[in-house]
């Protein structure tokens, strides 16, 4: 064994010779692109030949692992699938109720001529005003009728705002119509909150079949509506002049729909 | 004589280097090496500093050049000589201090470590390598000293 503190320091020439040498390789391996290192690596096969039945056990185990993977996303695909048909029942449901809407509102004469803009009620204040859908975004204006989907005058806009406005409806006692029948007889509706009082303006041809009470283009209506079924109502006579008062029957949920009709 | 000698220490030289390669894969920490190879180069650079040893260092890096790396042939075989020559010169150049072979063996296994200096986290990773690669060099001399 030799000893450090007794090696000359010429013992490094031989190291740095080496050292050389070794830069000489690296520097042939790189003008011959890698040839001599790769040679052996290329030549030498590393792969020992495995008979195909040692596979066998491997192959299982893959074939139940693809398996498992494929039932995994055929089970995710039919969850998917099953979550848009979900939605698209929905979808289906809420097209129908629009749908039937739309068919009993039909049933207003020259509806074909109005433009329904479809709303729905927001929230109610203690005066029992309510804040619907739908502003001067749609070109709404003050004194727009509001009506349901059976056609009837369910109110009229008092303020409207960009996209809400305030409705104005028999259940505030700040309500009031002008109406007519259909022999051109003129009345008003007022309320006081729990029912309607209807007040004949101007009789001129009064007849007891009038049926209806409706809006009309000259009192700046936006068409011809009804307002009040007056089949089943008392009407009394006093003094050349029609009085009767209408007990609220159907009251608004925020589920009854609303249509503002604008003429085309 | 001498060659079947080389012939064998470069064998055993390359079981060591490709088993420093195998624990390190096994032990799979981005953030530590275990060296045994460059354990061996110390000791023989500073123990038993020999001409002999040049033929097993230079076919120890051809051979990791070869199969195991994809720097061109003679890279490792330069490094390998590199950290014996500078351990050994640092070991001689600090004698006269307490810690020269701490000094050494620090500088050793910072050129041993060169190929990974481009690293993110080389100081972490060269400091607590150094650590545990001195516990063993330390505990394998304390071994040695008891025999001796």
């Amino acid at each position: 064994m030799q000893s450090t503190e007794a090696l000359p320091k010429r013992s490094y020439i031989l190291y740095i010779l080496f050292i050389l040498l070794s830069s000489l390789l690296i520097l042939i391996d790189y003008f011959s692109n890698k040839e001599l290192s790769s040679y052996f690596p290329n030549s030498v096969n590393f792969e020992f030949e495995i008979e195909n039945s040692d596979f066998t056990f491997i192959q299982r185990f893959n074939t139940l692992f693809e398996q498992r993977a494929q039932l995994v996303s055929e089970n995710i695909r039919l969850e998917q699938e099953v979550q848009d048909l979900r939605s698209l029942e929905i979808v289906n449901q809420e097209l129908q109720l629009q749908l039937e809407s739309y068919e009993a509102i039909s049933t207003v004469s020259n509806i074909q001529n109005f433009e329904l803009l479809s709303s729905g009620f927001i929230t109610k204040n203690l005066n029992l005003e309510y804040l619907i859908y739908g502003g001067t975004n749609q070109q709404l204006e003050v004194g727009d009728l509001v009506i349901n989907e059976k056609g009837f005058v369910v109110g009229y806009l008092r303020e409207v705002f960009y996209s809400y406005s305030i409705l104005e409806s028999p259940y505030s006692s700040d309500f009031n119509l002008e109406v007519m029948d259909k022999y051109n007889n003129t009345y008003l509706i007022t309320s006081n909150g729990s029912e309607m009082f209807i007040s004949s303006i101007l009789l001129d041809n009064y007849k007891d079949d009038i049926d209806f009470l409706y809006t009309d283009i000259s009192f700046n209506h936006s068409g011809k509506f009804p307002v009040v079924d007056t089949r089943l109502i008392n009407f009394e006579f006093q003094n050349n002049q029609i009085n009767a008062s209408v007990k609220f029957l159907d009251s608004f949920t925020f589920n009854t729909k609303l249509f503002i009709p604008k003429f085309k | 004589m001498i060659f079947f000698r080389n012939i064998f220490r470069s064998i055993y030289f390359v079981i060591i280097l490709f088993f420093e390669t195998l624990i390190n894969f096994l032990i799979g920490l981005d953030w530590i090496v275990i060296s045994p190879f460059f354990l061996l180069i110390y000791f023989v650079s500073t123990k038993r500093f020999d001409n002999q040893n040049i033929i097993p260092l230079v076919i120890s890096g051809l051979s990791y050049d070869v199969f195991l790396s994809e720097n061109y042939l003679g890279v490792y075989s330069i490094l390998f000589l590199l950290v014996a020559i500078i351990s050994n010169y640092i070991q001689k150049r600090f004698q006269s201090t307490n810690y020269q072979e701490v000094i050494s063996f620090t500088f050793g296994f910072l050129i041993y470590n060169t190929i990974n200096l481009s690293e993110a986290n080389f100081i972490s990773f060269f400091i607590s390598s150094l650590l545990i690669n001195y516990l063993i060099y330390f505990l394998y001399q304390r071994t040695l000293g008891t025999r001796v």
